[in-house]
């Protein structure tokens, strides 16, 4: 591995155990993950990767219900998915708003888990996330908190020492490339 | 000092600052007054109560090694929770007042943050002192 590849990889894994801490203290429900590997690592280019999935990561990323971020750049190829119950969408007021789904209808949470509908208000179901009807067994969407973005592009600590622990293994690969180039004349 | 005596020690001057104090809308004559807007770990969003605002959180995130053995780079956050934005910035002068005349620390990083939580606003103030190891 490279010395840059080195000081990539060391920024990405401190990164991932924030986003990860900032993870662990939500309590919704789901699996959240993130992964990074370097794709190339040659002397002209290094390219690296970030994988996240599960539900847990898209709810703190982007928000549930009612509080869904519209910005998200994937929310209509979810909205068109069959996990996505669309008479959210139906509810002027309170689109997204998290609502009951047909009894006997089985569907996919984000994780991929069976659930089956309860069936309560049909046809339309009704508007979990209101307190007026369901008291404190009303569902609460949650704010979109962008972790990932946040840390990965905000003005950390972290991100700024990258910059410069790049420009130290940028001047140490360099260094190495003149003395092979010198060892060989 | 390590990081807990460090920690200890902001503790101290912070819930000593009259001027923190009032910043904070600390209840002076009663003392868990103070446990609801000074936290000492980093808070959950679900697990926030608004009416303890505004609050500040400030603990150790992480800690890098130096040159030196006995001593590390300490990562010290101080996470500022109020109700508007207006509202950090006599708070965040005063923090960085308090550090800079008892540590000479420096701001290294800032910036808003989502706090999670409906019409609350976070800011983050990011410090790297050096720590016993």
């Amino acid at each position: 591995m490279s010395n840059i590849s080195k000081a990539v990889t060391q920024w990405a894994n401190k990164n991932i155990a924030d986003i990860k801490g900032e993870w662990g203290k939500s309590t919704i429900e789901g699996n959240a993950e993130i992964n990074f590997k370097i794709t190339k690592d040659s002397p002209d280019e290094v390219t690296g990767e970030f994988t996240a999935s599960g539900q847990k990561m898209w709810m703190n990323e982007y928000g549930s219900g009612s509080r869904l971020d519209r910005s998200n750049p994937f929310l209509s190829q979810y909205t068109s998915s069959s996990v996505f119950n669309r008479e959210r969408l139906n509810d002027t007021g309170f689109e997204y708003a998290i609502r009951t789904r047909p009894s006997g209808h089985y569907y996919q949470d984000l994780d991929g888990n069976n659930h089956r509908g309860s069936g309560i208000g049909m046809p339309h179901g009704l508007r979990l996330e209101s307190k007026t009807t369901f008291g404190d067994m009303a569902v609460k969407p949650h704010e979109p908190k962008h972790t990932i973005k946040e840390t990965l592009t905000g003005n950390t600590v972290y991100n700024e020492q990258f910059k410069q622990d790049l420009l130290n293994s940028f001047g140490a690969t360099i260094q190495e490339s003149i003395a092979k180039v010198v060892r060989k004349s | 000092m390590n990081a807990f005596e460090f920690g200890n020690e902001l503790w101290n001057l912070f819930t000593n600052d009259e001027t923190l104090v009032k910043l904070l809308d600390v209840d002076v004559d009663d003392e868990s007054s103070y446990v609801k807007h000074y936290r000492q770990e980093d808070v959950a969003p679900e697990l926030f109560n608004v009416e303890n605002l505004p609050s500040i959180a400030f603990y150790f995130a992480d800690a890098g090694s130096t040159v030196n053995d006995y001593l590390n780079l300490g990562l010290l956050r101080i996470d500022i929770y109020t109700s508007y934005r207006d509202d950090v910035e006599p708070i965040r002068k005063r923090i960085v007042d308090i550090i800079h005349e008892r540590f000479d620390e420096r701001v290294r990083a800032e910036g808003q943050r989502s706090s999670g939580i409906t019409n609350v606003y976070k800011y983050r103030l990011e410090f790297t002192p050096l720590i016993f190891t």
